[in-house]
This record gives structure tokens, C-alpha cells and sequence, in this order.
């Protein structure tokens, strides 16, 4: 034994620390783990809990529900959280704290447990007697159905007159990972970036605008198209600017909108920015030969929005008629500025001819000026059978309209009714499918009625939809700070292949 | 016999250091501490990982994240103003310590460059000047004394190096990793230090003599009369002197070599070879571009770009000559910085005769004499400088250099009353002292448009805008109000606010916010009141828990948190911010504007003069007001009467306001259309006064027949309607209002 001592120290440390060092960490962890106190009682209150998951349901491929515990009884070594499935299977995660970081691979292991059952979160704290009292908790469903992986959307500030750093993004959904796709900061002299558009759910390919009004140089459309990027300047006629994109799903073409935008701000209101056209139409833009068909109507017209059916055969659009008065610009603007209430918004769609390239006459698919309403983002599933928009009293610019909320339409029957369980008080606005068609990721303000953040709902196959859920987030406390709002949400199925570095270069 | 060493901090440098810091306090904390109260508002330091990779992720992220770090203490004047001084204290003696073994010769410089260096920190920061009002990066003022004080840190560890490797190659391959590592954590103040590694190398490193480490062997006797410290001196001319008893055993160190000087002089031969062959220069040139290169490709990619940190550096104070400023002391101490800079190094460019090698050399009591025999060229210097010492004692040395750095500080910081004025301003704006506002506005000599329009506001607050309006200064106003409104974010924010426009004042909060990184306190703060007067409680939550991460600023996102859970109860009487949110929603306008572009001031000007149909209490004040400043006394007497009748002023049975009497009877008096029922607003004293007016002397427009006039007739309407000086500043105070 002594010989075998000394070979060890012989040998020395520095064979034998690592494992001796592993091993007693793995001792501490176990002695420090939280127990989990079995014969709780129940004091049948639950605490405020930051985001509210209760009843949601989920994805089978979600990152880890992160949450904060709102009370400020209590020190953090005092709450307890425990985590388990309704099946049994995954393991249980136990956690102290009001700041509730759920490991991210046990976290999958119980949700691949649980795919179609649910999990239930236990929240416990300790008296001053040292007993453990439940504190109630919360379930959420699991789907069996995965969402798309990739979630993309841009940070901007709810201020629209000035931008500092804006940022194009990339999330996993399946983590925290998020990665800076584009930021303003790369294009050299800050410019605006907006209006990013995947074709068909693919990351692989995508464009987005950058322009700087003061520095032509450093405006235009930057397509991706795997590692390639290309920049290039899209020049409508009529001084409009190529604007809001929708790429084919199958093809070359990309439908623009091609706008003159206005915005204006209120001094009373709670909406206090509105933004609108004094000129919109459509246009066709093929990207193999760079021809831009425009399609000329009347300048009383106003259509912009456009939105592919799944299939590639039909452009959806927003369009309203208002006939301005005035010459010139700045006339129109005035007048439009004045009669801002008389924009209705109906859902219109025409037939695409991709031989020709051009559009065919327009048909009503949601009247919604009839009813005093504007209708907004059509967005068709990808199954083809459903129109979610998002309805407000009027305009283009439904996420400063408290009343915006997301409304479905049913294309077989034409019948239209809200998504009450995804509305709020607050402004319900952007929207995207998922690929499968079951999740819809979509912009609100019910937070703060200001700043929009992304929350992700399950839809089933008859269009009902589950109470939605906010993006989990890794540190859950960052939602409620953050001085930034989120928009244009896109999903896709896979993540952009180009760089960062890449993208900057232009 | 040797002469006597000093070492540590000596009577002199103490008295000096001390002076320093205090200097420095008075300035930082008490001089100047509303203006860095002012720049700490516009930038929250948080304890966060996020913000510390925020700062980080950049050139110069050190630096910026500790003169983040530094400027949450401005909370408190005196506290943060201290901390500087601290920092200014360690530039001097950095400075001190790096410049005086360059030669005896020279120290006079070196001190007052260690001097002065304090002072560039100094006037760099006030360069911000009136930028903290209109922010791009808050910590700008804090950064460059921070910046300075690394870079100067870098250069004593310099001086060691070079104390450690005479040979150049070996520098260089120093030079390469630390200034790679310098510039992501220092940024420019990392290429500055490099900069500054290779001025020394090329002009003061030869005269720079090798710590040379002698012993000198003493009686065991001696040794208990010497002083603690004084066994261990030290000599900035010849190195360290080591006392030890002659009892102690001799350590095996190198014994001095018998060809010593020979042996210096091959190696200060061979520094000089390599100087000639450039091999300074290439190293200086790899020194710089290799990291540079590296930092632009591998790592930093994205803010190569950033200037963030010349920006303290290069732009000049704000409005600098319309301020009132007579001259840019600024501009002449940065200069008279740099002359001694240069002539530190470039004056005396010829290298010391010898360059010593480094080692240890034993010296008994004995050898002594031989060891300091010198020639007696050397002995006459030196009987010269003792000389010069005795005369310019330590003492008053000291005393002479700091009270030139004081002198320094004071034109610095009085150069430009006018900023310091809007400072104060800005602090009392955000305290709701009114009365105060007035009192500091009225101080200024030559107003700015910015002063002018946070005294609009002052008086509008205090309902005596009719009174006291055309008293000083708005007479011989040399810039517009509408100027100074541009000029200065922070009052459109209070002006939107106070004019009960919370949309407005939340637009021009955000518009300041987002240039700061969501890090401006003031923004941060009024976005909160804007969201409470517009009952958007879970708004109002937000901006106070984004506060509540900030140190000094929980206080008030705790009141925010509280007001919002009484305006959820329904308790708008409830605290202090509620009742400020309460009268704010009073004051708002009754029907909804909208404005289009950059809708902060035409919008606000608009809604608080325009709409006559709708105009109450306040707009009221303030349209009669803009009538008079624009002297169409007509259609002011048309809408007073207008509103006495509509009773939005009360006029029946009182006197009219001072500046409403004084404007109805200057009315009369050139003939306009006063309605008969005002009549009974002028008092008879006011009549009486009138009537006394020798209007004749109006014509004298000579500067000292208008200083008469203005004392007799001060703060009179018919002062400010004769005075042909107004003229030209009517059209824009109109605008302004």
C-alpha cells in the first residue's frame, strides 16, 4: 500500500489531479443539488411568474422554458422549482431560485419524453419555519409536431424617425443561439435595413434593402443566394422605391410593393406614429434577368403587401382606393396626411402568369372596408387552406393601432373570424407560418402596448389556436428590458449559410 | 563624496500631490459638477455581462467600460469629482516619475509637463462641452483622463522594459504582442501609447541611463542613524543606491567589471548602429501594423471603423463661439502641452555620452571618493544646479507649479459661463426648481437661445411669463430660441413634457436614447413620466426596471414602479410622480395633432401657440406673449379682448399682467386698436410711469445710452418694443416661443 502511495505521488499530481478533481466536483454537485421536499404543503398560491406558460403548448423542439418568478418575498436560495413530465420519463430538474435556467439537455431529454403528454413545472418555497410550501405552478402541453428551426427578424426601435443600430438576426429556437445576420453598423454610414424575405421557408435564400437617403452609395437589394451575395439596385419608375418583398416560393420572380411612404406622428393618441403611402402598386421583379415588370394601375389605387400563395400561383395583396387630391407630392401628402382614416385595406389576390411574368386581374378575398375595417399581411398556409392578416380600423400600419388583432380567413368557405386566443388589447401584427403549417409566430405589444415581442402559438388542423407562448429566452429577464422592439418575424427551415463578415462587405 | 540621494515622495512632491488633488476635486465636484452630473444622466453603468461585452466587444472596450464605471460616481459631485482627482493626482506623478531621469537639465519641463498633462485630460473633457445635452457617447468626457492615464501606465512599463533589454531586437519582440493586446482593450490610447513608445525610442532613450544598482557598505553603527527609507535610495541620475551594513554577507552578485565604461560605451555603440540601420523604425512599423492587421481580420471585424474614442479628442466644445467664449483656452494649454512635449524630446536631441550597463557594483566607504570623482566641468554643473535648487526650493516649486495648473483650471472652467449655466440648468430642470431656472438664466451675460428658452419654460411654469417675460435676458439675445432649442435635446424633452406633450417629449427621449445605447438616464427618465401622464403603467415599469439596473438610479425607478401601482389602483393622488403625471395629462391637448418629419419643435411650437380655438390656460400666455415679442400689438389687443371675453383670462375687476398693461398703453400711444374695455386692466401707477418715459432717448442707440436706458426702464415692455437692438432677434424668439 505504501509502495503504492508513494508511486502515486511518484507519478504526481499531474497525472491523477484531473480525474481527483472531476470526481469531487461531481461529489459537491450531488451534495448541493436542491431537494426536492416531498410532503410540501400546499399553500394553493401560485406567484406571478414572468412569461405565463400556463396552458400553453409547445413545441417538441423548443429551447428550455426559461421564466423569473415575480415575488419579492422571499431570497433566491428560498424558491425551488421542479421540473418533470406527465409521463414519468425525461428525469426530473430541480432548480433554486427566481431566475429559473432549466439545463438545456435535460430539458430535450424531457421533451422528447413527453412529445403529445405535457410538463409540469412544481414551484416550492421555504418558510421561516423551514418547511417547504408548494406554491403552485404551471403545465404546458407538447406537440407532437416540431416548429421550424430558424426564427429571423429584425431589432429596431419603436421610434421610427431615427435609427441607430438596427440588426438583422437569426434565433434558434431550439436554443439561445442567436446570431447577427446584418447589422446597419456593417453597411458603413448606418443606413436603414429592413424588409428581409426568405424564399419558401429556405435560410439558404433570402434579400433584404439597406438605403441611406443622404448616401445613395450605400442603398440597395442584397440577395443571397447560398454563399453568393449580390447587390443590386432596383430602380421603379415614378420615384417609388422598391419596397415590402415576397419572393415565389418556386421560380425566379420576387413580388415588390413599390411605395412612397409618408409617416407622421400624433401628439394625444396612444398610436402616436402612423405611416402611409401617397403611392403603391405591385411589381414583379425576375432575378435571373433582372427585369422589373411593373404593374402600372391608377395613382386612386393603392395596392402593396404582396404575399405568395403556397403553390406559387396566386399574389395575395393588400389594396385600398382613396383618390387624393392635389398635385404634386407634398399635396397628396397633405391630403392623404388629412384622410389617413379613409385607408381600408381589402385582401386581393391575382392569378401569376410566370411565362409573362405579369398579374392577373385582381378578386376580393377579404372585404374587410365593407365593415370599416383595413386588412393587413395576408399570409397563407402552407397548406393552402387558411388567410391569417391582421385587421385594424384603418391604414397600413397596424402595429401602433392598439385594436390590430390577427383574424383568420377560411379559403374554402370564405368565412372569416379572429384568433381569440392569440389577440389581446394590445397590437397583434406581423405573422409567419411555419413550414408544417401547425405553428404561427407572430408580433405583439401586449406586454407594454410599446415595445413588440415574439410569441409563437400552436394552430391545429381546423385553424383553432392554443394559447401562445413568448419566445423563451435564455436569460428570461432580458424580454423585459430590452429597449428594442422585434419585427418582421420570418421562419425558416434551415439558417442562412452566407457570413456575417460576408454580408458586410457590401 | 556623493551627493545625497533622494528617493520616495519627498516633502515637496507630497505638498505638490496634494495641491493637485485638491485642484482637481474643486474642479471636477464643485466647479464643474453639474455639467458632469449632467454627462453621467446620459450613460448608465450596469452589472452586467451583456453591457461589459457590449463595452468590450470595441477598440478601447477597457477604457470605455471603466470611464463607465467612473462616471455612474458623478451621481454624486463630490464623490465622483474626487475619484477624478484621484486620477488626475496619478497622470502627474506618472508623469513625473516618467519624464525626471530623463536629464537634470530638462526636469524644469518634465515637471511642467507633468503638470499640464492633468490639465489636456481636463480640457478634453470639457470639450464635450455642451454635447452631453445632445449625447452620442456619454462617457466621452470621463474617457480621455482614463485613456491617459492607461497610456501613460503603459509608458512606465516601457521604461522598464527598456531598463531590461538594451538590445532592440529584443524590444521588438515585445513591442509586437503588447501593442496587440494594447489596441483591442485601449484602442486609440493603445496606438497613442505605441506612438509614444517609438518617441522614446528615437529621441530619449539614449539619454535614459540604465538603472546602474550600486551597494555601499557602511558601519554597522551608521546604519541605526540612517533613516528606514534611506537604505534603499534612489538616484534618478546614476541608479540605485543600496545602503548595507558592512557586516552583512556580500552576495554573489557581478563584481564591477574593471572595464566597465568601456563596456557601456560598446553598448551604447552598438543602440546607436542599430538606430542607423532603421531597425527602430521597422520595429516600430511592424509594432503597429502587425496587431492592427490582426485585430481588422481575426478578431474586431466590425468596429474598425468606430472613432468612438477620437471623439473626445478632436471635436471642439459644441458652441464654443457662440457661447460667449472669448477665447479657446482649450486650444492654447493643448498646445503649450505639446510645444513641451516636443521640447522634452527634440530640443535636446544630442545623446548622452554614456549609456551605462545594467548589474550591481559593490562599493565600500572607501571607494567612495574614487567612485565620484568627476571632472571638474561636471563639479561646476553641479555646484550650479544645487545652486538653482537652493534658490527654487522644493517647496516653492511645488507650490508655483500648482498654482499654475489652479490658474489653468479656473480660465478653463469660467472660460465659458454660458455652459455652465445650461448644466445647472439642465439638473434643476429635472428637480422642477422653476424660481431657481430664472435665477440661473438671468446670470448670463450674453444668453445663448438655450438659456433664453429653458427661461421661457421656467416662467411659463411659474405662470409669469406675462410678467417677467421681457425683463433680461431676452433683450440682447444673440441667438434664437429656436437655436437653442435644436442645440439642447434635454429642454425639447422638458419642453414637450412641461407643455403637457408627453408623445412629443417621449419621441425626442427615444430619439436621445437610442444614440446612447438605451443607456440615458435623463431619457430613461422622462420616457417614464411620459408614460405615466399617458397612463401606459406597464410601459412606464419597463423603463424603470431597465433603470433599476443602474446603482445610483433606483431611487427614482422605485417611485416609477410605486406611481404605476397607484395609477393601476386608480390613486392619481397617491406620490409626488403621480401628481406630476396627473397635471401633465391635464395640460394635454384636447384634440389629437398630427406632424410630420422631425415633429419635436415645429410641433410643439404649433400646438402651444396655434390653435386660438382650443388654446387654454398656458397656450393662452404663451400666444399673447408671442404677440408681443413679434410687436403686433393690434391683433394682441384683439385676441386679449378675445379672450377676457371667452374667459380663458380673467381681467374684470384686476389689473392686467405687467407686460399686458405696458404693451395695451405702448398700444395707445402708437396708435393701434385697443378695445375700450380694456381700458380698466392698466393700473394708473403703470399710466403714471408711462408718461415719465422720454421716449427721445431711444434714438441714442450708443452702448452707453442704452445701459441707461435699461436701467431706468428694465424689464419694461416698452424697453423691449423701442429698443432697436431687439429687432433682430424678434423674428427668431417668435419662432422659438
Amino acid at each position: 500500500m505504501i509502495r503504492l502511495i508513494k508511486k502515486i505521488k511518484s507519478l504526481g499530481w499531474r497525472f491523477f489531479g484531473l480525474p481527483v478533481a472531476l470526481v469531487a466536483f461531481w461529489g459537491i454537485s450531488v451534495l448541493i443539488m436542491p431537494t426536492v421536499p416531498r410532503d410540501a404543503v400546499d399553500r394553493g398560491e401560485t406567484p406571478r411568474l414572468y412569461p405565463d406558460y400556463d396552458g400553453c403548448v409547445v413545441p417538441a423542439n423548443i429551447a428550455p422554458l426559461n421564466f423569473e418568478i415575480l415575488e419579492t418575498e422571499g431570497a433566491d436560495r428560498e424558491w425551488l422549482v421542479e421540473i418533470e413530465g406527465s409521463t414519468g420519463e425525461g428525469g426530473r430538474i430541480a432548480l433554486r431560485g427566481k431566475t429559473v435556467k432549466i439545463p438545456t439537455r435535460r430539458w430535450r431529454r424531457l421533451l422528447k419524453a413527453n412529445e403529445g403528454a405535457s410538463i409540469v413545472a412544481h414551484i416550492y418555497r421555504q418558510g421561516e419555519d423551514r418547511d417547504w410550501k408548494a406554491r403552485g405552478g404551471f403545465a404546458v402541453e407538447v406537440a407532437a409536431e416540431k416548429v421550424d428551426r430558424w426564427a429571423h427578424y429584425r431589432l429596431i426601435e419603436p421610434s421610427y424617425e431615427y435609427g441607430n443600430v438596427l440588426a438583422l438576426k437569426s434565433r434558434d429556437l431550439t436554443s439561445f443561439d442567436e446570431r447577427t445576420l446584418a447589422t446597419n453598423e456593417s453597411f458603413g454610414q448606418k443606413p436603414c435595413l429592413n424588409c428581409h424575405n426568405f424564399q419558401d421557408r429556405d435560410g439558404k435564400r433570402f434579400l433584404f434593402h439597406y438605403r441611406d437617403v443622404d448616401f445613395p452609395e450605400y442603398s440597395g437589394t442584397v440577395f443571397v443566394d447560398g454563399k453568393r451575395v449580390e447587390k443590386r439596385v432596383l430602380t421603379a419608375s415614378d420615384e417609388l422605391t422598391c419596397a415590402y418583398p415576397a419572393w415565389r416560393p418556386t421560380g425566379p420572380f420576387v413580388a415588390f410593393s413599390e411605395n412612397k411612404t409618408r409617416q407622421i406622428f400624433h401628439t394625444v393618441d396612444t398610436k402616436k406614429v402612423d405611416v402611409f403611402d401617397i403611392e403603391s402598386r405591385l411589381a414583379i421583379y425576375n432575378v435571373e434577368t433582372g427585369e422589373l415588370i411593373e404593374n402600372k394601375t391608377s395613382k386612386d389605387r393603392f395596392d402593396t403587401f404582396p404575399s405568395w400563395s403556397p403553390d406559387g400561383e396566386y399574389l395575395y395583396f393588400c389594396t385600398a382606393t382613396v383618390a387624393l387630391k392635389g398635385e404634386g407630392d407634398d399635396a397628396r401628402a397633405k391630403d392623404a396626411q388629412a384622410r389617413i382614416k379613409e385607408f381600408k385595406y381589402d385582401i386581393a389576390r391575382s392569378k401569376f402568369d410566370a411565362t409573362t411574368g405579369r398579374l392577373g386581374a385582381p378578386e376580393i378575398v377579404v372585404d374587410a372596408a365593407s365593415i370599416g375595417r383595413s386588412a393587413i399581411h395576408p399570409r397563407v398556409s402552407p397548406d393552402g387552406k387558411f388567410l391569417v392578416y391582421t385587421q385594424c380600423d384603418y391604414g397600413t400600419f397596424p402595429i401602433w393601432h392598439k385594436e390590430s388583432d390577427l383574424m383568420i380567413c377560411d379559403l374554402g368557405t370564405g368565412e372569416t373570424r379572429p384568433l381569440d386566443a392569440l389577440n389581446s388589447a394590445y397590437a397583434e401584427s406581423y405573422h409567419s407560418w411555419d413550414s408544417s403549417g401547425r405553428w404561427l409566430l407572430f408580433s405583439s405589444r401586449r406586454g407594454d402596448g410599446h415595445f413588440t415581442r415574439l410569441w409563437l402559438a400552436h394552430v391545429d388542423a381546423e385553424g383553432g389556436a392554443a394559447k401562445p407562448f413568448p419566445l423563451p429566452q435564455g436569460n428570461p429577464a432580458s424580454d423585459r428590458t430590452l429597449l428594442k422592439s422585434y419585427n418582421v418575424p420570418e421562419l425558416t427551415r434551415n439558417r442562412p449559410t452566407v457570413s456575417g463578415r460576408k454580408l458586410a462587405r457590401f | 563624496m556623493r551627493e545625497k540621494k533622494r528617493g520616495g515622495l519627498d516633502d515637496s512632491s507630497r505638498l505638490g500631490t496634494l495641491l493637485t488633488f485638491l485642484c482637481y476635486w474643486f474642479y471636477w465636484g464643485g466647479l464643474y459638477g453639474a455639467f458632469f452630473y449632467c454627462a453621467q444622466d446620459s450613460g448608465l453603468f450596469f452589472w452586467d455581462s451583456e453591457f461589459f461585452w457590449n463595452r468590450v466587444s470595441r477598440p478601447g472596450g477597457m477604457v470605455l467600460y471603466f470611464a463607465s464605471f467612473l462616471a455612474q460616481f458623478f451621481y454624486y459631485p463630490v464623490l465622483g469629482g474626487a475619484i477624478l482627482a484621484l486620477i488626475m493626482t496619478f497622470i502627474r506623478a506618472a508623469a513625473r516619475s516618467l519624464f525626471e531621469p530623463v536629464d537634470p537639465r530638462r526636469r524644469f519641463l518634465a515637471r511642467v509637463l507633468a503638470a499640464a498633462l492633468p490639465l489636456v485630460a481636463t480640457v478634453a473633457s470639457t470639450w464635450r462641452g455642451y454635447s452631453v445635452f445632445t449625447p452620442f457617447e456619454p462617457d466621452a468626457p470621463f474617457i480621455f483622463p482614463t485613456g491617459l492615464l492607461a497610456t501613460l501606465l503603459v509608458l512606465l512599463g516601457w521604461r522598464k522594459v527598456v531598463a531590461r533589454f538594451h538590445a532592440a531586437t529584443s524590444r521588438l519582440k515585445i513591442m509586437i504582442p503588447t501593442t496587440a493586446c494594447l489596441y483591442p482593450l485601449m484602442g486609440f490610447w493603445g496606438v497613442l501609447a505605441t506612438f509614444l513608445c517609438l518617441f522614446f525610442e528615437l529621441f530619449l532613450i539614449s539619454s535614459i541611463p540604465a538603472p546602474v544598482c550600486y551597494q555601499v557598505r557602511i558601519d554597522e553603527s551608521l546604519m541605526d542613524a540612517l533613516p528606514k527609507r534611506r537604505k534603499m535610495n534612489r538616484d534618478e541620475d546614476d541608479g540605485t543606491v543600496r545602503i548595507v551594513p558592512k557586516s552583512e554577507k556580500k552576495k554573489k552578485r557581478k563584481p564591477a567589471p574593471e572595464n566597465a565604461e568601456l563596456k557601456a560605451r560598446a553598448v551604447a555603440g552598438r543602440a546607436k548602429r542599430a538606430v542607423a540601420r532603421g531597425m527602430l523604425e521597422a520595429e516600430c512599423l511592424v509594432a503597429l501594423c502587425v496587431p492592427l492587421g490582426w485585430y481588422y481580420f481575426a478578431f474586431y471585424r466590425r468596429t474598425t471603423l468606430d472613432s468612438i474614442l477620437w471623439r473626445g479628442v478632436t471635436e471642439p466644445c459644441f458652441d464654443l463661439k457662440d457661447a460667449g467664449t472669448q477665447f479657446s483656452w482649450n486650444v492654447a494649454i493643448a498646445a503649450v502641452v505639446f510645444i513641451l512635449f516636443l521640447g522634452i524630446g527634440i530640443s535636446r536631441r544630442s545623446p548622452v555620452k554614456k549609456r551605462e550597463t545594467s548589474g550591481f557594483f559593490n562599493f565600500d566607504e572607501e571607494d567612495e571618493e574614487e567612485a565620484t570623482e568627476t571632472s571638474a566641468k561636471s563639479k561646476k554643473k553641479r555646484a550650479a544646479l544645487i545652486k538653482m535648487r537652493r534658490i527654487f526650493g522644493p517647496r516653492s516649486k511645488a507650490t508655483v507649479e500648482t498654482l499654475a495648473a489652479a490658474i489653468a483650471i479656473f480660465l478653463c472652467g469660467y472660460g465659458d459661463q454660458n455652459f455652465r449655466i445650461l448644466c445647472r440648468v439642465g439638473r434643476e430642470i429635472e428637480r422642477e426648481n422653476w424660481e431657481e431656472i430664472e435665477s440661473i438664466c438671468g446670470e448670463a451675460a450674453r444668453p445663448t437661445g438655450a438659456i433664453v428658452a429653458a427661461r421661457v419654460l421656467a416662467l411659463t411654469r411659474l405662470g409669469a411669463l406675462q410678467d417677467r417675460l421681457f425683463t433680461r435676458p431676452i433683450d440682447g439675445l444673440d441667438t434664437t430660441t429656436a437655436k437653442g432649442m435644436d442645440e439642447s435635446l434635454a429642454l425639447t424633452e422638458s419642453f414637450a413634457l412641461y407643455h403637457g406633450l408627453p408623445n412629443i417629449a417621449a419621441q425626442a427621449s427615444t430619439y436621445n436614447l437610442v444614440q446612447t445605447d438605451d443607456r440615458n438616464a435623463r431619457c430613461l427618465k422622462n420616457l417614464s413620466r411620459s408614460a405615466l401622464a399617458n397612463g401606459e403603467t406597464q410601459l412606464a415599469r419597463r423603463y424603470a426596471w431597465t433603470l433599476e439596473r443602474s446603482l445610483f438610479h433606483r431611487g427614482f425607478s422605485r417611485e416609477v414602479l410605486r406611481a404605476a401601482d397607484a395609477i393601476d389602483a386608480g390613486e392619481w393622488d397617491a406620490t409626488e410622480l403621480t401628481r406630476s403625471a396627473a397635471a401633465l395629462r391635464a395640460l394635454r391637448p384636447k384634440q389629437d395633432r398630427v406632424a410630420s418629419g422631425y415633429p419635436f419643435f415645429p410641433l410643439l411650437i404649433g400646438v402651444a401657440t396655434d390653435d386660438w380655438d382650443v388654446a387654454e390656460g398656458r397656450a393662452v400666455d404663451v400666444k399673447l406673449s408671442t404677440l408681443l415679442i413679434d410687436r403686433d400689438l393690434s391683433e394682441f389687443a384683439a385676441r386679449l379682448e378675445e379672450a377676457r371675453v371667452a374667459g380663458k383670462i380673467a381681467l374684470e375687476g384686476r389689473s392686467a399682467p405687467r407686460a399686458y398693461q405696458e404693451a395695451l398703453l405702448v398700444a395707445e400711444e402708437i396708435g393701434a386698436t385697443v378695445p375700450a374695455t380694456l381700458d380698466a386692466a392698466i393700473d394708473s401707477a403703470k399710466r403714471e410711469e408711462f408718461a415719465k418715459v422720454d421716449f427721445t432717448l431711444f434714438r441714442d442707440i450708443s452702448p452707453a445710452g442704452r445701459d441707461a436706458l435699461r436701467e431706468r426702464n428694465d424689464g419694461s415692455y416698452w424697453y423691449y418694443y423701442y429698443d432697436p437692438t431687439t429687432n433682430a432677434a424678434r423674428r427668431s424668439v417668435r419662432k422659438g416661443l
